[in-house]
């Protein structure tokens, strides 16, 4: 009995030393910058902002938390999020570790979107809405091909992810080879490896709402992923709707990830080792993995963008460093795991 | 009671591989039943079609008196225990979460099992007597270790039948002999139970009843010293072995001549 409660109090813990973390994480973020805000000003501004007060701070302290540093944080936090829970919910219903948010083409997709609408030369909110839409739409086509080939396993969908993610790759490359080489090729580019540097704040409104419904109904069915460990068959005699859940979760999954691409591009990684960490904290059921998965996730991008911010004279794209961060990291990841 | 009642059944993997052509069987409440037969005759298919994992046949499988394909998935999980020839799991959970998994058709789709089934799965390992496992990590355990705990997932929802799949397969002999005891405690706990095995050895053991599909799509029972003899082995295998009665234990034991 003691243990028990011990094991509980120590997750309960965990989640309560990472808000702590996010906490400082997020003052250290909207500290760093070229201008000067003090700890005390930010605190005095988003007083004055909760409750439409005037403490006397000057506007351009209060434009630049309000208006740049602040959605940039909480479009990280919110990309974060949303890539490490609906990682660790894919690698969940495929019963695979390596099995990232992009597994079934909703980034290639989104790229794609993208891309037409920076050759359509549109503004950037359809640039989104194109984004949006060519995920969703590439998601369904894998869907397709995988109900099509009509194979009763998973496996049929990770080869329809593959189809799929190779084919829009290859259409990318296509748009990419006929896009104006001095101006739109270098935007798809800069688009495709993500970036906090333009964020629209209606959006991250959006974006909130679809992450706390989808978070809410991926919590409220964590232990039925957890059966699907166990394999389909199993899964079905213990009295699994096997399809109903993974279409739950290939739903939630895709709208958080697409929603998330057209905040900030695609963003490599983050997905990936995220949840492979939080495993290692508190194991594999669902029910402590999306919490800790998604507070761990929050850090690391809002970390990482801060760090895109402040490392050179230019901003870097956000993926050039989570790649640069992801790979050593998954390799000690596996090898602490290994030696566990 | 009938558990199942199965009549006309058959089923064909293709053209060429008739599993079952026209079978019957009765299973009955409270007994214990030996499924026997080589490798591919077909066991772990009657498996798939008695858990309604696959409905592709013809004929009729009736479980408790109604239609197996007209039982909803849940009802079926509630009633039925499994215990797969070699447990599956991708991530690692501790024993009990995984016996907790056994609970899963108490649930609705949003919610989750309530502290009055961790006291089922806490008896459960009770019941088996391994409640030293409980807290490990289920790809921790040993060979033997995680056949217990897939059992008492079987039992956690204390279901009418419970369905062995080869469960000796992968074990050495003394885990073996643990498995096939446990199996016949649970028995006489009440629980109806089908057990396949290729081991004619471990039909004698268990004593009760045996099934045998000798691979001409029926599929026959009976008592097993009526059921095991040297000529219903030779039908079984294709190959000769001896049945002797050991008069001190009063089993027959199946073995090969020397190899010459």
């Amino acid at each position: 009995m003691l243990k028990k409660i011990n094991i509980k109090l120590n997750n309960n813990l965990l989640i309560i030393l990472l808000i702590i973390i996010l906490f400082f994480t997020v003052i250290f973020s909207v500290l760093l910058g070229k201008y000067d805000i003090s700890v005390i000003d930010i605190f005095l501004i988003i007083r004055d902002f909760i409750f439409k007060a005037n403490s006397g701070i000057d506007e351009m302290s209060k434009n630049v938390l309000l208006g740049l540093r602040l959605p940039r944080v909480v479009a990280a936090l919110v990309v974060g999020v949303s890539l490490s829970i609906s990682g660790a919910a894919f690698q969940g219903i495929f019963n695979n570790p390596l099995v990232s948010p992009d597994f079934l083409g909703v980034s290639q997709g989104a790229c794609i979107g993208a891309a037409i609408g920076i050759i359509f030369s549109f503004d950037a909110f359809f640039i989104n809405v194109f984004a949006f839409l060519f995920g969703i739409l590439s998601v369904l086509i894998t869907v397709f091909i995988s109900k099509f080939i009509n194979f009763k396993s998973n496996i049929t969908m990770v080869l329809a992810g593959i189809i799929v993610g190779t084919l829009m790759s290859s259409v990318l490359g296509f748009i990419k080879f006929i896009a104006d080489p001095s101006t739109e090729l270098a935007s798809i580019t800069y688009w495709t490896m993500g970036s906090f540097a333009y964020v629209d704040t209606k959006l991250i409104k959006v974006a909130v709402v679809v992450l706390l419904i989808c978070f809410i109904v991926l919590y409220k069915i964590s232990w039925k992923i957890d059966i699907l460990a166990t394999g389909d068959e199993e899964a079905k005699v213990l009295g699994l709707n096997t399809m109903l859940i993974r279409n739950i979760v290939i739903i939630c999954s895709t709208l958080i990830t697409a929603t998330s691409i057209c905040i900030a591009g695609t963003i490599g990684w983050v997905g990936l080792i995220i949840p492979h960490f939080s495993r290692i904290l508190v194991g594999s059921s669902n029910k402590k993995l999306l919490p800790i998965s998604a507070l761990s996730g929050g850090i690391f991008m809002i970390i990482v963008d801060t760090l895109t911010r402040i490392i050179g004279k230019v901003e870097m794209p956000v993926s050039i460093l989570t790649g640069f961060i992801g790979a050593p990291v998954f390799l000690l990841l596996i090898c602490v795991k290994r030696k566990k | 009671m009938n558990i199942y009642s199965i009549k006309n059944l058959s089923f064909s993997y293709n053209s060429e591989r008739q599993i079952f052509k026209n079978a019957n069987l009765l299973i009955e409440e409270g007994k214990l039943y030996s499924l026997l037969g080589k490798n591919g005759a077909g066991k772990s298919t009657l498996f798939s079609l008695l858990l309604n994992i696959r409905n592709d046949y013809s004929g009729q499988i009736l479980f408790m008196d109604e239609e197996i394909k007209n039982i909803s998935r849940k009802r079926l999980a509630k009633n039925i225990g499994f215990v797969p020839q070699i447990p599956k799991l991708s991530f690692d959970y501790t024993a009990k979460e995984y016996v907790a998994m056994g609970l899963l058709a108490e649930t609705s789709l949003f919610t989750e099992l309530n502290k009055r089934h961790y006291e089922l799965v806490e008896e459960a390992f009770l019941k088996l007597e391994i409640e030293d496992l409980m807290e490990k990590s289920f790809f921790d355990l040993s060979g033997g270790e995680k056949q217990l705990v897939v059992i008492a997932r079987s039992i956690v929802s204390n279901p009418r039948v419970i369905l062995f799949d080869e469960p000796t397969a992968h074990l050495d002999i003394a885990n073996q002999y643990k498995v096939l005891k446990i199996i016949k405690n649970l028995n006489s706990l009440g629980y109806t139970i089908i057990v396949s095995t290729h081991d004619p050895n471990q039909v004698t053991l268990l004593n009760k009843n045996v099934i045998i599909l000798n691979g001409n799509g029926k599929i026959e029972s009976g008592k097993t010293e009526d059921i095991i003899n040297e000529e219903n082995l030779k039908k079984i295998y294709s190959s000769d072995m001896i049945v002797e009665n050991v008069k001190k234990f009063d089993r027959k034991i199946c073995f090969f001549k020397n190899i010459s």
